[in-house]
């Protein structure tokens, strides 16, 4: 594969950054400036180059390519992120040093934490809609259990709960009861018009999504059976009574989108984004489940990927999360340092007037 | 440490999905990236956003075309992002088309100097005569640069043109030596 042209390898390579960064500031010694011009000479690619990053001021040069690699490596880890690789960690703080060691200068991963500053103050999450039931809920369920609704209590509880017993509900929950589910899922996704979700949708395989449903949908059928109490608090949600109702109500014909969407709903509500997710793509690409899909993204940090779901939330006409999607768009922006887009983003919601304007205002002062 | 070779960092991006792997071979050449989107974007945001698009569509194009070799392909989907940028785009195309046309002509001379690279060195030592038929400036200019490894800045301290004419001269002169050698080589053979 690399036999083909030798030459081009062998007789020169391209200077690396920070050779081109001193020869552009005119300190690279004579005989090295010489090398680079030669090279330069019969390269194309240098040439081009050479001439754009003059034009970006010698000030600025370093700090937009360590922008730019930053980026680089938020894409690299939403991708990562994906798929889990218990690398990451290890080659992302080797990263940092070798980025201190080269530049020895500490100023210039200051933009990347900026951003993410900046990103952090200002993320919330989005409250699901007519979230009325969070507070009854866990009020009520205080009372019999453990597992109120806050998140990050039962999630744990009831992954624990159901981290074992899912082979055998998988068995012993009739059959019946899961294709239709399945099929709606798949019939659903296969129609699904959200190409934009799916772009950053690598990380689950679709075949492995109808398992999923299934697996989610056993658990939370899990819930029921084995504790009134899950059922009493859960029950108080639409999503959960629109469960037990299947149960129930056999193969109602197909638990289709609404259902698909509150089921997420109920998992969005108890920050169990990964699987809420996996709800939200499943349903045909509506606006809220797009919308929703965007902030479980945000949530899982797979910034790209909740960007493409934004925008795509925002090419609709739905005008219900307008302005919370600008403003989690342009939140996303910054964290990925397209600040250009963020302003931009940032702006439109100044104008809107609305509920965001003023924060809107504030962090468009602080880019 | 010797660093993986472009290609082998291709393939394990395109064999193992090893998106990091792809990161660092971008990163190699991030500048020379951001440089080339920089001359025909001519604005730095743009550019930087230009960049890490390219990046993304390296992740998909490199999945569906088998790439021999790294770097000029990087560098042809760079600039045709830039053009499709450009052609799509907002920004005052018309100031911008001619630049482009110019310099694709010029690139084009430049790569098939590219190819017979180590033919060069041989053709080094014809040049002694065929520079002798450049004009003055650029005879010195050349001699400096490729005879005594001169640098453009050592060039224009020592003969007082400024950087651009050395620059220009060199380029130039190595252009009109090429043409005299391939007419020499052509009466010869």
């Amino acid at each position: 594969m690399e036999k083909e042209h030798p030459e081009i390898h062998s007789s020169t390579s391209c200077p690396e950054r920070e050779v081109m960064l001193e020869y552009l500031a005119g300190r690279l010694p004579g005989k090295e400036a010489h090398r680079l011009e030669k090279h330069v000479l019969d390269c194309p690619f240098c040439e081009d180059a050479l001439e754009g990053l003059e034009m970006i001021a010698e000030k600025n040069r370093t700090e937009a390519l360590e922008e730019t690699d930053l980026t680089i490596d938020a894409i690299v880890s939403d991708e990562g992120e994906a798929r889990p690789k218990v690398l990451f960690p290890w080659r992302m703080a080797a990263a940092i040093v070798l980025l201190l060691a080269s530049t020895a200068t500490l100023w210039i991963i200051l933009p990347k934490q900026k951003a993410e500053n900046i990103y952090s103050e200002q993320f919330e999450s989005y409250p699901a809609p007519e979230s009325t039931s969070r507070a009854d809920v866990s009020s009520t369920s205080s009372a019999t259990t453990t597992s109120e609704n806050k998140p990050s209590v039962p999630p744990a509880d009831q992954q624990a709960e159901t981290a074992g017993p899912v082979p055998p509900t998988m068995n012993d929950a009739p059959a019946e009861e899961l294709p239709p589910v399945v099929e709606s899922a798949e019939a659903i996704t296969g129609e699904d018009p959200a190409e934009a979700l799916s772009s950053g949708g690598m990380g689950i395989a679709e075949s492995s999504v109808a398992c999923d449903v299934e697996t989610s949908l056993a658990e939370e059928e899990d819930a029921p059976s084995k504790e009134n109490a899950a059922v009493k608090s859960a029950a108080e949600q639409v999503p959960a009574r629109a469960m037990t109702e299947k149960k129930t109500a056999k193969a109602r014909p197909a638990v289709k989108e609404e259902s698909l969407f509150e089921n997420g709903m109920m998992l969005y509500r108890q920050q169990r984004y990964e699987e809420a997710l996996r709800f939200f793509r499943n349903a045909t690409g509506t606006p809220e489940n797009i919308f929703y899909s965007g902030m479980c993204l945000l949530e899982l940090k797979k910034s790209q990927s909740a960007l493409d779901a934004f925008n795509a939330y925002l090419k609709s006409e739905d005008q219900r999360y307008r302005e919370a999607a600008l403003w989690y768009l342009a939140l996303t922006e910054v964290r990925l340092r397209k600040n250009q887009d963020a302003r931009r983003h940032l702006e439109q919601l100044v104008r809107m007037n609305g509920e965001y304007a003023a924060k809107a205002e504030e962090l468009l002062k602080t880019l | 440490m010797q660093p993986l070779s472009d290609e082998i960092l291709v393939g394990r991006y395109v064999q193992e999905n090893d998106t990091e792997a792809l990161g660092i071979l971008f990163k190699r050449y991030a500048h020379l990236v951001l440089g080339v989107c920089m001359k025909y974007l001519r604005d730095e945001d743009a550019a930087k956003d230009a960049t890490s698009q390219i990046f993304e569509k390296l992740m998909v194009d490199l999945k569906k075309h088998s790439v021999n070799t790294f770097r000029p392909w990087l560098y042809t989907i760079a600039k045709n992002h830039c053009y499709m940028l450009l052609r799509s785009g907002k920004k005052e195309i018309s100031g911008l088309e001619p630049r482009v046309m110019e310099w694709a002509g010029q690139e084009h001379l430049s790569k098939s100097d590219e190819t017979d690279a180590l033919e060069k060195e041989k053709q080094l030592s014809r040049m002694e005569q065929a520079l002798l038929t450049l004009e003055p400036h650029q005879q010195s200019c050349i001699r400096l640069f490729y005879l005594e490894e001169k640098s453009y800045q050592e060039i224009s301290d020592s003969t007082g043109y400024t950087l651009l004419q050395v620059k220009s001269y060199i380029q130039n002169g190595k252009r009109n030596l090429k043409n005299i050698l391939i007419k020499n080589g052509e009466g010869a053979s």
